[in-house]
């Protein structure tokens, strides 16, 4: 009998505390040095990308041919280009497109994948089967491909490359926020709603959305990181942001390409921000998951 | 052994930061030295030449298509005039007193002469020419009903058809008699078709496939054995070839490869026998891996690009705008530090035409000197004191050439306020738009870099009613002399009317020509005969030289 009690109590269900997410995300960052570095590495280029007119010691598209190809030195620490333009001042504007592009990209694949996604599984039905086989076919071109269509039907520019990018982003967005969206749906709180006779948009707005944000968030951070690598990889191939303008991926190809062998920074340098980036991002969107996993919001 | 995601991640980001330090931290300032003393000219072997081997070349052009009358572009013509021949050709390399020998020698026609009035030219040909024993050829006979058949095609569409249509009929009183009556005299009939893009194709051809874009057969001393766009070219060895024990390499493999530094490894490891460099660092580059290089320091009697204006139109069909912006460019620093002095200052005419020294600053007249407070005043005047906004488009030929147009966005903004945005375009739609004409603002155009005759780059280029006036120069005074000159068959009147059409042109900035590079040749210790010549590179135009070349291993 004694033993029947003890385990009556084992099985009680304990008062739980659910914390924020942004606590909850703090916490993690804290614990592991991963996360952390990764933030860091964000606000650096968050930083760099506000702070460029301060930062930078030169005009990034002052030339001055006469100090052309110059190897990283005091005056200049990232070396000069082709035509004797500071590479430190270039890289630290760079960070600018990259952010842009990454925000407009990822906020446009995103907010319409989401809109999509939430459709679909909410509706469910026909509309779902519709548009989920339009997200399949987009989905069957390899990404750059698609990017690089898009932009050769437009015209190449920055925002062309950026609408390129967000049509990449929105049928993967899409297919995570339906998935979300169909859990959620079989929640008691989604069905008590339905029953008391809330509108299909307080229920979508109020009861659901909230729910998927969090997996919305975390793959946005992780595209971001993309996004930044597919920009770079349409400037290099010469359909993204056009000369003068200082993009990382530009950089690369129109002058680290030609000139590696006679100036590895102006390779190096452009390589080693986008690959900081998106390392970072990456990492960024690894620590999210681990703060906003369900399993793991929960403290006690 | 496994690694996590994470894992990966951390050992390649520590990996890069350390391969970037290892690499800076060797490097010091680039201090390239000036020009090395190589020479001009090499030339050719006098050792009896070696039969065989494979010639390989490493290529930063690709044919947009293989149809000879509807594009003259390089892609094409670096092998086009070594599968098919002309009537006439210019010199080889064994056969010229220099580099700018630009004297004309029998191919298919055996001689040429013209009725005094210049307006019928007469052309024996050869006989016993075969063309290649491929089918539907199969090695007939090549006779003057073909290059009658030919020119008439040349005529009817293409880019082609503004020369040939100056012809107003043809006869063949015999096999190997063709007769040609011009509509107007032109003394530089034999010229036109001695350029490297009038190549006589085959009618059976055209007639069997509709057009040329698929095959290729000539009466040249090489068969087009494979054509992989994007890929490869492989050119075997014809063995009926007219000329007995040419050419002498077994085969001619063209490589496509766009990218210099793929270009450079190539000829590095050997996989490229010949290879076009820009600047001496270049060079000097190259030299450090393979010292035992032979390296050839051309001179370029003009430049092929230069800023094309919208000239029909405002604000560039006012002189002073397009003079008040040629004044705001500083040539002369591109020529120091893009191409590192081994440049020229640029102009559209080879001067070797009009005077027997290369063109200074000066003697280009004042609208192309650097004076930026005068061109600032001047596009005042033109009612534009605080400048314009405009855009330009290009296609990358080599990777200095974006260096150039970067600075002279510079200084247009700076002197003029100028505001110019750049697209640069792939080839294929940068050469479409630019060639089709309709476009606004401001281009890097061309003039194609075939052009060895006189009229070509004169007449062709730059009459108002010429298919080839990509600068959409529309100049009465133009017209009159160049028009004059094709009918002036003495060569100093020749040479004094010419230096009035490049006066006119530069007192009217008509064509804004930009800096080019002088070039160096590198090829393999063991290649013969391969110089380039004036306007006629080896690897581009000028390939019909890869006939005389041999290999001495």
């Amino acid at each position: 009998m004694a033993t029947v009690t003890a385990r009556v109590s084992d099985f009680e269900v304990e008062p739980t505390e659910t914390i924020s997410r942004t606590r909850a995300l703090w916490h993690v960052i804290r614990r592991k040095p991963l996360g952390m570095a990764s933030a860091v590495v964000l606000l650096l280029v968050v930083l760099t990308a506000i702070f460029a007119d301060i930062m930078a010691p030169y005009d990034p598209l002052a030339t001055q041919p006469e100090i052309r190809l110059s190897a990283p030195s005091r005056a200049h620490p990232f070396g000069t280009d082709d035509i004797g333009r500071d590479v430190f001042s270039r890289v630290i504007y760079g960070s600018r497109i990259s952010l842009w592009v990454g925000l407009l990209a990822v906020g446009i694949g995103t907010a319409v994948g989401m809109w999509i996604g939430l459709l679909c599984g909410y509706c469910e039905g026909r509309l779902d089967l519709t548009l989920q086989r339009v997200m399949d076919a987009i989905q069957a071109i390899p990404g750059l491909v698609l990017a690089l269509a898009i932009v050769s039907v437009l015209k190449p520019s920055t925002t062309n490359a950026m609408l390129a990018i967000a049509v990449v982003i929105i049928p993967g967005n899409s297919r995570i926020v339906r998935g979300a969206v169909l859990s959620a749906k079989q929640n008691r709180y989604v069905e008590a709603a339905q029953a008391i006779g809330c509108r299909h948009p307080r229920i979508i707005m109020s009861h659901i959305l909230p729910n998927v944000t969090a997996p919305i968030l975390i793959i946005a951070s992780i595209w971001f990181g993309n996004a930044i690598l597919i920009e770079a990889t349409l400037s290099f191939l010469g359909v993204g942001t056009q000369p003068p303008t200082p993009s990382w991926g530009l950089m690369l190809s129109s002058t680290g390409r030609a000139f590696m062998e006679q100036a590895p920074w102006l390779a190096i340098f452009p390589g080693l921000a986008i690959s900081l980036a998106v390392l970072g991002f990456n990492l960024f969107g690894d620590t999210l998951r681990d703060a906003w996993d369900p399993r793991l919001r929960r403290q006690g | 052994m496994s690694a996590s995601r994470r894992d990966f991640l951390k050992r390649t980001g520590w990996g890069a930061m350390g391969l970037t330090a290892a690499a800076v931290a060797g490097r010091t300032p680039a201090t390239w030295a000036a020009t090395a003393p190589y020479p001009e000219w090499i030339p050719a072997s006098t050792k009896p030449p070696k039969r065989g081997g494979v010639l390989t070349r490493a290529s930063q052009w690709d044919p947009p298509l293989i149809d000879p009358r509807l594009t003259q572009s390089v892609g094409l013509f670096q092998f086009a005039g070594l599968v098919s021949s002309r009537l006439i050709r210019y010199s080889f390399p064994e056969e010229v007193s220099g580099p700018s020998d630009l004297s004309l020698k029998p191919d298919l026609a055996e001689s040429w002469q013209s009725s005094p009035d210049s307006r019928v030219w007469t052309f024996k040909l050869r006989q016993g020419v075969k063309w290649q024993n491929v089918p539907p050829l199969n090695g007939r006979e090549f006779v003057a009903a073909d290059v009658k058949y030919c020119f008439e095609q040349y005529a009817k569409e293409g880019v082609q058809s503004f020369n040939f249509r100056e012809i107003e009929s043809m006869e063949t009183p015999d096999k190997y008699t063709l007769r040609v009556h011009l509509n107007t005299p032109n003394v530089f009939f034999p010229q036109s078709v001695a350029e490297s893009v009038a190549v006589i194709f085959s009618r059976e051809v055209l007639e069997e496939d509709g057009d040329l874009k698929k095959r290729m057969i000539g009466t040249g001393p090489f068969i087009l054995k494979e054509h992989n766009r994007k890929v490869r070219i492989v050119l075997t060895r014809n063995p009926d070839y007219y000329d007995k024990g040419r050419p002498y390499v077994d085969e001619y493999v063209i490589l496509s490869t766009p990218d210099t530094a793929t270009r450079f490894a190539a000829f590095r490891a050997g996989q490229s026998d010949f290879v076009s460099l820009a600047t001496p660092s270049e060079a000097e580059l190259l030299r450090k891996t393979n010292p035992n290089v032979q390296v050839q320091a051309y001179h370029n009697t003009l430049t092929p690009f230069g800023v094309a204006l919208a000239q029909d139109r405002p604000p560039f069909n006012d002189v002073r705008v397009r003079r008040a912006i040629s004044m705001a460019i500083d040539r002369q620093k591109q020529v120091d530090t893009v191409y590192e002095g081994h440049g020229i200052i640029g102009w559209g005419v080879p001067y070797i035409y009009y005077q027997d020294k290369q063109p200074t600053a000066k003697d280009l007249g004042p609208w192309w000197q650097y004076r930026p407070a005068e061109a600032k005043k001047l596009l005042a005047e033109a009612g534009h004191p605080n400048g314009f906004t405009t855009t330009l488009f290009y296609y990358e030929y080599f990777p200095q050439m974006t260096s150039q147009v970067q600075l002279v966005q510079s200084d247009l903004k700076k002197n003029l306020n100028i505001d110019v945005k750049i697209t640069k375009l792939d080839y294929t739609t940068y050469y479409g738009r630019y060639v089709e004409g309709k476009w606004d603002g401001l281009s890097w155009g061309f003039q194609s870099g075939h052009a060895v005759g006189l009229d070509e780059r004169t007449y062709q280029y730059m009459h108002s009613k010429s298919t080839k006036n990509f600068f959409k120069v529309n100049d009465p005074q133009i017209d009159e002399l160049t028009t004059k000159l094709r009918q002036t068959p003495d060569r100093a009147e020749q040479a004094k009317i010419t230096k009035k059409i490049v006066d006119r042109e530069f007192d009217q900035v008509l064509r804004m020509w930009m800096p080019y590079d002088n070039g160096f040749l590198m090829v393999q210790p063991y290649m013969r005969n391969g110089s380039p010549l004036a306007i006629r590179r080896t690897d581009a135009y000028g390939s019909p030289t890869i006939a005389r070349v041999w290999l001495d291993k």
